[in-house]
């Protein structure tokens, strides 16, 4: 037996494995010794300020089948999802609707002239969701930062749509810590 | 390397230490899985991926195009979605025509909606534009999130523009509606 062991050589797959053992406690080493860096850490994500807020989207010039769709389908508490990433922008509270407005000038007078869109309307969802206080003091949801005038495209079940955030407002300014 | 060290690497035979390293590897593997959250992912990709396919009812328009066009929308055509790789989008079930709706200021500077007029007025439908609406039955797809996805990987939901495609048309349509037609099982 003795002999047998003393003959064994290193080899290539000896080689293989020792690198992957190495490779496989590095990363875990890394990611245990800064957890943080991966969203592992519950310490650190105390730290976090997290708000409650409530923001409009508008979406303008929606068709009225669309409308109707909407209509028909919206519950309080949907989930609206990011159409562009994998997030979710927040729960849905409410939804109103308008018909689009225009500007036009009265050629003869030349004024502006404002007028409603017969079957085109201005769609307005509010969403409420919890949001962290960026580094730089912005509602960051899912790492989007969400702002009046930022652009959204969203979609859910029943609606996809591009529009722009028209409101933001905390609905309590307690800072929530994550448990 | 000689012919005696080939035999030797041919001989070579797994042991316990081999095993143990193995399954020191896997461990530590499943262990970064968990707690980094890849476990999680794979289990909800194994229960997507087990949901079954069905078939939607998928309502559309299509806006201002060339009269002429209209006869190339076939009942029983098979479309495919070319802003989807050219997946198989469904076959057309119905269609039809209007005067393409389009709004114009008047002088008033107020927004109108107007029609395409006729080019004959001898000939009903001779709008020189028009906007087609009809419906779709879908290739199957899958509901995720109860979002229709075509092929379990494309969004087919209202509001959504894309290019579909078959062998007489290229166009671009809104989806306006998706309706469930089959329960899944």
């Amino acid at each position: 037996m003795a002999k047998n062991i003393k003959k064994h050589r290193f080899n290539v797959i000896d080689a293989l494995l020792i690198i992957v053992i190495l490779a496989i406690i590095c990363a875990a080493a890394v990611i245990f010794s800064v957890p943080e860096k991966f969203g592992l850490s519950d310490a650190a994500a105390e730290e976090d300020q997290y708000v409650n807020i409530e923001y409009e989207l508008q979406f303008r010039k929606v068709p009225e089948v669309l409308k109707n769709v909407i209509e028909a389908n919206y519950n309080v508490n949907d989930a609206v999802y990011d159409a562009s990433a994998d997030r979710v922008f927040g729960e849905l509270v409410g939804v109103r609707f308008e018909k689009g407005v225009y500007t036009g000038v009265d050629l003869e007078s030349g004024k502006t002239v404002l007028s409603r869109y017969e079957d085109l309307y201005d769609v307005v969802f509010t969403i409420r969701t919890e949001a962290k206080m960026s580094d730089v003091d912005r509602y960051s949801v899912g790492g989007f930062e969400v702002s009046v005038g930022s652009a959204m495209k969203i979609k859910l079940p029943y609606f996809t749509y591009s529009g722009y955030c028209i409101k933001v407002a905390e609905v309590t300014d307690v800072a929530k810590e994550v448990e | 390397m000689n012919e005696e060290s080939i035999k030797k690497v041919r001989k070579f035979k797994p042991n316990i230490i081999d095993a143990l390293l193995v399954l020191a590897i896997i461990a530590a593997i499943a262990g970064i899985a968990i707690r980094s959250g890849i476990a999680e992912k794979v289990t909800e990709t194994v229960k997507e991926y087990n949901t079954p396919m069905e078939k939607v009812k998928i309502s559309f328009t299509v806006s201002d195009i060339n009269r002429a066009s209209f006869e190339t929308f076939t009942p029983g055509d098979v479309f495919r979605a070319a802003s989807m790789y050219y997946e198989q989008f469904g076959v057309l079930e119905t269609v039809e025509m209007a005067p393409a709706e389009k709004y114009v200021e008047n002088v008033h500077g107020q927004i109108v909606k107007s029609y395409s007029p006729l080019t004959d007025p001898d000939v009903p439908d001779s709008y020189a534009r028009i906007d087609v609406s009809g419906t779709f039955t879908s290739a199957d797809g899958k509901f995720e999130n109860g979002i229709f996805k075509l092929n379990g990987i494309y969004d087919v939901i209202p509001g959504l523009e894309i290019r579909i495609v078959d062998k007489d048309i290229d166009v671009n349509i809104k989806i306006t509606n998706v309706e469930r037609i089959t329960e899944a099982e």
